[in-house]
């Protein structure tokens, strides 16, 4: 079976591989294939990708930060913020975030595992859905709400007090899955399996 | 199938290396280590240890907010949700949402109280919001102002069922008095302008004030409940009088005009002014009911008695025995040399010329040499041989300590403060009563109540509970109720025993 380096491009004779077996590239020692490599990472991708689903629920719907200033208190979770922003008109910044931090990261993980796991699509779909789901990951903005959480700590922290609450954990577990999922995900395996 | 697959490959890889000009390289193969084998299934395990965590977080987040209790108000007052309850200054719970209640007259507040602060929403428990409330007498919850408005609650007595609906109260509840205050009532024919909360004055100076004014159950009269702070109790005697201070008068009259008015907080909320007569009579109890007077008896204001307050016990500071100290020195001889002893403690003088004590300060060891005794007191020194002594029939104590009574030939300095002898119990009551050791330094006095002593052989012992200072050693004790001194404070192996004088 021919292959070409993801690397350098060189293209290579590759033996079927035997347990605990890998090809490497002769010049640039890139990994080009291992034994029963399609299956693993799909594995990988999937068990990772479920692990960020069953968190996302925790991380949007429990209270992720309490703010206390003058000893009025306020506890919002991710999706009651949105809901907050929304009855109090912003539409735009509400749909905005909405859209980035809830709707594309779990459109992203959906299709990470369909791909990896259900493989219920023909094969053209998928390929379909992996450009697509490629185009959406650039939007979904978990990692950087997460960021944005700990500048509002950093910069406010004087004025107002902060609580974390219950979902930030969720929330940082659930990024940190669903980063590892799109690593683990191997494009090939939509084509290579039969 | 299986086994011929592997066969064929390497032919026609041959093939293809053989019949190309530019044969493509056969990729290194390298075995990896079995800990990536292992990744697969590894994964999945994290997947588990997720569905997990969040369970578990949306269990600790239920948890975590304890139960639900509904308060039922008039008005929310500026109440919202999450804003908070509070006992003490300390947070314990929030409000979770304030609705509407069915019946559309009143506001049901749900809150969220923390688990460990349940127990304390029982039957009787008392909510009410705590507002900002100026008053000329007081600035209250100044704290809401700017803040956000909170919740307070005063605890059900311990023991009493938990409830989940409670009926809040519409302003802050009145302080209840102080342990040990004075509850008298004032009957009058009008209310004056008479408030609750309104001061009860003696001589202008707060002495209390008043709980709460309303009709008599049979509205013949208006009933004022006041509440006289326990230090001044014994300042409303049964022939005091009381009169309404409230407002202020504006006398016009040919001499010019006259305005009567005490202080700005007293012209609005009103008062009570309290006088006793030059010779009090009794103290009063809790409940005694009294006429409050519309103005006061031209010669109530020049009565000038000379009343004891203070804290409760100083009940009987008027009359608080003044021990002296005492001191008895003699030599004794050992190894041939004279060694000088002392035992120093305290006595007693008494308006006959005798000094109580106890018996181990006049009676010397058998060692000590006779014409070498010498006793101390009051600036004096008393040879022993002047003493005559005259002991009381005290009971024998494991110490053989026991209160006597000795007179000295020469009297005794006239600022020495004498104990009046009919004050001298003769023995110790058969009933354990309140009492005060009557130490010289007023900060000392040490009320005893009864229920810390117990009646024994020797006297009354006193419980572990009160440690008594080697200080107190023959200190004189006084009833509380009789005002006698019924006996002596006797301290032996750590434990203090009262034994009779």
């Amino acid at each position: 079976m021919l292959k070409a380096c993801h690397c350098c491009g060189l293209i290579h004779q590759v033996a079927p591989l035997q347990a605990n077996e890998l090809a490497l590239c002769t010049r640039c020692g890139t990994v080009l294939d291992e034994f029963q490599k399609n299956r693993r990472s799909q594995g990988r991708t999937a068990a990772s990708a479920v692990g960020a689903i069953v968190l996302f629920p925790a991380a949007i719907l429990l209270p992720i930060l309490e703010i206390e200033k003058l000893g009025h208190h306020h506890r919002s979770s991710i999706l009651g913020g949105i809901i907050d922003l929304y009855q109090s008109g912003s539409f735009l910044i509400a749909t905005v975030i909405l859209l980035f931090s809830i709707v594309l990261p779990l459109l992203k993980i959906l299709a990470l595992i369909e791909l990896s796991w259900l493989c219920s699509m023909q094969q053209h779909h998928r390929a379909r859905t992996f450009r697509w789901m490629e185009q959406i990951g650039k939007w979904s903005m978990m990692d950087v709400m997460l960021l944005a959480l700990l500048v509002m700590m950093i910069k406010l922290s004087g004025v107002v007090q902060f609580h974390f609450g219950p979902a930030l954990v969720a929330f940082v577990l659930c990024v940190t899955m669903s980063m590892i999922s799109a690593i683990c995900f191997d494009p090939h395996a939509i084509w290579e399996t039969p | 199938m299986s086994d011929s697959v592997p066969s064929q490959e390497p032919i026609v890889a041959g093939s293809v290396s053989k019949s190309s000009e530019t044969p493509f390289p056969h990729a290194n193969i390298k075995s990896f280590s079995d800990v990536s084998a292992g990744m697969r299934s590894k994964l999945w395990w994290i997947a588990l240890l997720c569905s997990l965590v969040s369970l578990g977080l949306f269990w600790y987040a239920k948890q975590g907010s304890g139960e639900l209790i509904i308060i039922d108000f008039g008005d929310s007052c500026g109440l919202k949700p999450e804003d908070r309850m509070k006992y003490r200054g300390v947070e314990i719970g929030a409000v979770e949402k304030i609705e509407l209640n069915r019946d559309q007259n009143g506001v049901s507040v749900h809150v969220r109280m923390t688990p460990l602060a349940r127990s304390m929403a029982a039957e009787g428990a008392r909510f009410w919001v705590v507002r900002p409330s100026v008053s000329l007498d007081s600035i209250q919850g100044l704290d809401t102002i700017l803040g956000a408005k909170y919740l307070a609650m005063e605890p059900a007595s311990s023991g009493a069922k938990i409830a989940s609906r409670f009926q809040g109260l519409e302003s802050s509840p009145i302080a209840t008095p102080r342990e040990g205050s004075l509850e008298i009532f004032l009957d009058a024919s009008t209310r004056g302008g008479l408030e609750s909360n309104a001061p009860v004055l003696y001589r202008g100076f707060r002495i209390g004030q008043v709980v709460q004014v309303g009709f008599a159950s049979d509205a013949r009269t208006v009933q004022a409940r006041c509440a006289i702070d326990p230090e001044y109790r014994d300042l409303v005697r049964k022939n005091s009088k009381f009169w309404n201070r409230s407002g202020w008068r504006l006398d016009v009259g040919l001499t010019g005009i006259k305005l009567d008015a005490d202080t700005l907080a007293q012209m609005m909320t009103g008062g009570v002014e309290v006088a006793t007569p030059t010779d009090p009579d009794q103290n009063v109890s809790t409940g005694h009911r009294f006429k409050l007077y519309d103005k006061p008896d031209s010669d109530w204001n020049s009565w000038q008695p000379s009343l004891a307050h203070g804290q409760a016990w100083n009940r009987v500071a008027t009359g608080m025995p003044q021990p002296i100290r005492i001191a008895m020195r003699w030599q004794e001889r050992s190894f041939g040399f004279r060694k000088n002893q002392q035992i120093v403690g305290w006595c007693l003088p008494l308006s006959d010329g005798k000094v109580l004590c106890l018996s181990e300060q006049t009676i010397p060891p058998k060692s000590a040499l006779p014409d070498s005794l010498v006793f101390e007191l009051a600036g004096q020194s008393i040879p022993g041989g002047q003493l005559s002594n005259i002991t009381a029939g005290a009971t024998e104590l494991a110490n053989s300590a026991k209160a006597s009574r000795f007179s000295t030939h020469e009297p005794l300095p006239s600022d020495v403060v004498r104990w009046p002898t009919h004050l001298v119990a003769e023995t110790l009551p058969d009933k354990v009563c309140d009492v005060f050791l009557a130490h010289p330094d007023s900060n000392s006095v040490l009320p005893i109540a009864s229920a810390r002593l117990t009646v024994s052989e020797q006297g009354w012992i006193v419980d572990d509970m009160i440690t008594l200072g080697l200080d107190y050693h023959g200190i004189p004790v006084l009833s509380a109720e009789s005002s006698k001194v019924i006996g002596l404070v006797v301290l032996f192996k750590g434990k203090a025993t009262v034994v009779a004088p």
